[in-house]
């Protein structure tokens, strides 16, 4: 069994492909605020501010003249941050008035214009000491005020670099995300492909019920090496308590079907009588149950696969079948047999003990003139092995119960037997990787009961070689 | 016969002793597996019945250092497991028999006795008889008298089994495992039937019954009278 079919359908891939959508999608919203900034929607907001300025250097210019624009710029000057520059300059290029000690030389451009760098010659008397500095990228206009003109700068370092580093940052934040999703891809087929491993030796030991199998551990470093020793740890333990159990069930056998024989055979030795034999009987009957008993424990701990051989069970069947014959034939029954030739891989004298236990229930409950019919044949990948009889039935409510050891349906109470036959088959059918199934009324008469033997087909190595 | 018995529970070894001495048989104990084989290897047995779990040396393993010394010497082998492959391998590694504590008593004297007639070399005879029945191996015919009698193929071998056996008892057991070939309890009475159709054939227009049932033992073949 594989624990999960496609990678993708794996919690750690889920996890990555959410990761890499929801960080893809994050990097896409800030792009995007990026691509409104890099509309040159904060420079134009810079410009319209610059040509404020410019049009109140103007106005002023237009009425009162070039003595009131000067005065008005060293006012300014005074107030002014360090974003906003200004110098008036006379015809020969003199600073008359302003916070630019140089001003820069202008490339033949229309105003307002944004210069970048490195502007080195434009130098900047700070308003309140004299350092000098420079700025990589400046917005700058030109105002003509007859033989004067005003330069008007504004630093717009600030909104250029906000721009550059975001720049830079989310092309490292795309080769982060295509790096995670490679990396979350690799993981998630990493782990799938460990779990699926861990998975088949799981089902592996509930299939062939091999307790010794373990898991592989390569590493030891993640989390799933780390379930897969415990799991082996795990494994190591009910391997040694199954160990165990086997060991005091067979030391059970040894010492309790001793004094069961012993107790027998000093009954023997009384006197021949009526009570005698009664209570040889019992004993018989003690020691049928329990032999019973040990031999489904001794089947259902799969030990006897080891001797598994090719099996022909249409032949099984058929000896089955003529071994009941004379019996069924007896208490007027019919029998019919429909057997298709069919190999396996089992233990003959199992699967006989089986077949027998259920033709020794449907003789049990079938009354005169009942039918009995035997089906052995494949269906698709499966074999079928049915014996149907038209006796009295069973209600499907007692069916979940019927495979229990000492389980015993209503009516069959006050019969002999001690509900371990078909918790044998039950066994018999699961050592060879098979189902029991219950069918009330199989054959389509007034009453009946099924029972159905559900084997695998197994490719077999022997007929392969 | 003189029989050998190497088991460890020295109740189950006396139970055996008794039933083997009340048949008339000699018997020799020894409980474990070591000192069990020395007594088969220096003394000679008819039979040696053989536990499997055994201290000292275990039953599969003195079965063989036995076979290799004694290949014609019969072995009987007990064991508490039930399960089949022990007893294939017990019979594989060359028991002649094979037994499932626990038992009833019948069964083992049957079985023991079953074993030491075989000894005679029966694989030549092609012709089987008792009182006036003869059963022909080769052209695979049964006569009694001057009538031939019209036997099933598993009547035949049941009769052949119970000829082989002829004057001794033949369990039910031992019946299921010879003629079907196959290791199962029965919960019903299956091979009484099988007996009832064969006494059909072979008795029932005779005066002499040939086949008798042994109380809760089984089957065995002989003239009366005898």
């Amino acid at each position: 069994m594989i624990a999960i079919g496609a990678f993708t359908r794996s919690s750690s891939f889920r996890v990555g492909a959410l990761f890499t959508t929801l960080s893809s999608a994050g990097i896409l919203f800030v792009f995007y605020f990026w691509s409104l900034a890099d509309d040159d929607k904060l420079i134009n907001e810079a410009k319209a501010a610059l040509s404020a300025e410019r049009f109140v250097v103007e106005e002023l210019y237009r009425q009162q003249g070039i003595i009131a624009v000067t005065s008005a710029i060293q006012n300014r000057i005074l107030q002014q941050g360090n974003n906003t520059f200004i110098a008036l300059l006379d015809g020969k290029n003199n600073l008359v008035a302003g916070n630019l000690i140089v001003p820069p030389t202008f490339p033949d451009k229309t105003f307002p214009v944004v210069l970048s760098l490195p502007l080195k010659n434009l130098m900047v008397k700070e308003s309140s000491g004299g350092d000098r500095q420079t700025f990589s990228s400046v917005l700058l206009d030109r105002v003509i005020l007859g033989t004067h003109q005003v330069i008007l700068v504004r630093n717009v370092d600030d909104l250029y670099s906000t721009q550059k580093i975001g720049r830079a940052l989310g092309w490292v934040f795309v080769v982060m995300l295509a790096m995670i999703a490679a990396l979350s891809f690799g993981v998630a087929i990493y782990v799938v492909n460990r779990i699926n491993r861990m998975s088949r030796t799981a089902s592996d030991i509930m299939d062939t019920g091999d307790l010794s199998a373990r898991m592989e551990i390569d590493s030891s470093w993640d989390d799933l090496s780390k379930l897969a020793i415990v799991f082996n740890k795990t494994l190591e333990k009910i391997e040694s308590s199954v160990k165990n159990i086997k060991q005091v069930s067979d030391n059970i056998a040894h010492d309790l079907r001793t004094p069961l024989s012993r107790l027998r055979s000093k009954l023997e030795k009384l006197p021949e009588g009526e009570l005698r034999g009664q209570a040889l009987n019992e004993a018989d009957n003690l020691l049928a149950i329990f032999n019973s008993l040990l031999r489904i424990a001794d089947v259902e701990s799969e030990r006897q696969r080891a001797g598994f051989i090719e099996v022909a069970l249409h032949h099984v069947v058929t000896d089955v079948v003529d071994l009941y014959d004379p019996l069924v034939e007896d208490r007027e029954i019919t029998l019919t047999a429909h057997i298709e030739p069919v190999y396996i891989e089992g233990d003959p004298h199992l699967l006989f003990q089986a077949l027998s236990n259920l033709m020794d229930n449907s003789l049990k409950y079938a009354v005169g003139h009942c039918r009995i019919e035997v089906v052995l044949k494949t269906v698709g990948a499966r074999i079928i092995i049915g014996v149907y009889d038209s006796g009295h039935g069973l209600p499907t409510s007692e069916f979940n119960d019927l495979g229990r050891r000492f389980y015993r349906a209503e009516q069959s109470r006050t019969s002999p037997g001690n509900g371990l036959g078909l918790s044998m088959v039950k066994a018999v059918a699961s050592i060879h990787y098979g189902q029991l199934w219950f069918i009330d009324n199989p054959l389509c008469e007034e009453s009946g009961f099924g029972v159905v033997i559900s084997l695998p087909y197994r490719e077999h190595k022997k007929r392969a070689l | 016969m003189k029989a050998l018995i190497v088991e460890d529970d020295l109740t189950v070894a006396e139970h055996i002793q008794a039933g083997l001495a009340s048949a008339g048989h000699q018997c020799f104990h020894q409980s474990d597996g070591q000192s069990g084989l020395n007594c088969a290897l220096d003394e000679t047995f008819d039979l040696v019945i053989l536990d499997i779990m055994l201290p000292a040396l275990d039953g599969f393993s003195v079965l063989e250092q036995l076979r290799t010394a004694k290949p014609a010497l019969p072995v009987l082998l007990l064991s508490a497991k039930s399960q089949v492959d022990d007893k294939v391998r017990g019979l594989r590694s060359g028991a002649n028999d094979y037994l499932t504590k626990p038992f009833a008593i019948e069964e083992l004297l049957a079985r023991a006795e079953g074993m030491t007639g075989r000894a005679t070399p029966e694989a030549k005879e092609t012709e089987l008889s008792v009182g006036d029945l003869t059963l022909d191996l080769l052209r695979r015919k049964v006569t009694r008298g001057d009538s031939e009698i019209n036997l099933q193929a598993k009547e035949f071998q049941l009769l052949e089994c119970l000829l082989r056996n002829r004057g001794k008892v033949v369990t039910r057991s031992m019946l299921l495992e010879r003629v079907w070939n196959y290791h199962f309890d029965p919960q019903t009475n299956l091979i009484d039937v099988h007996i009832s159709r064969l006494r059909q054939k072979v008795d029932k227009t005779f005066n002499i019954p040939l086949i008798e049932t042994v109380r809760g033992t089984g089957y065995r073949i002989s003239e009366t009278g005898i």
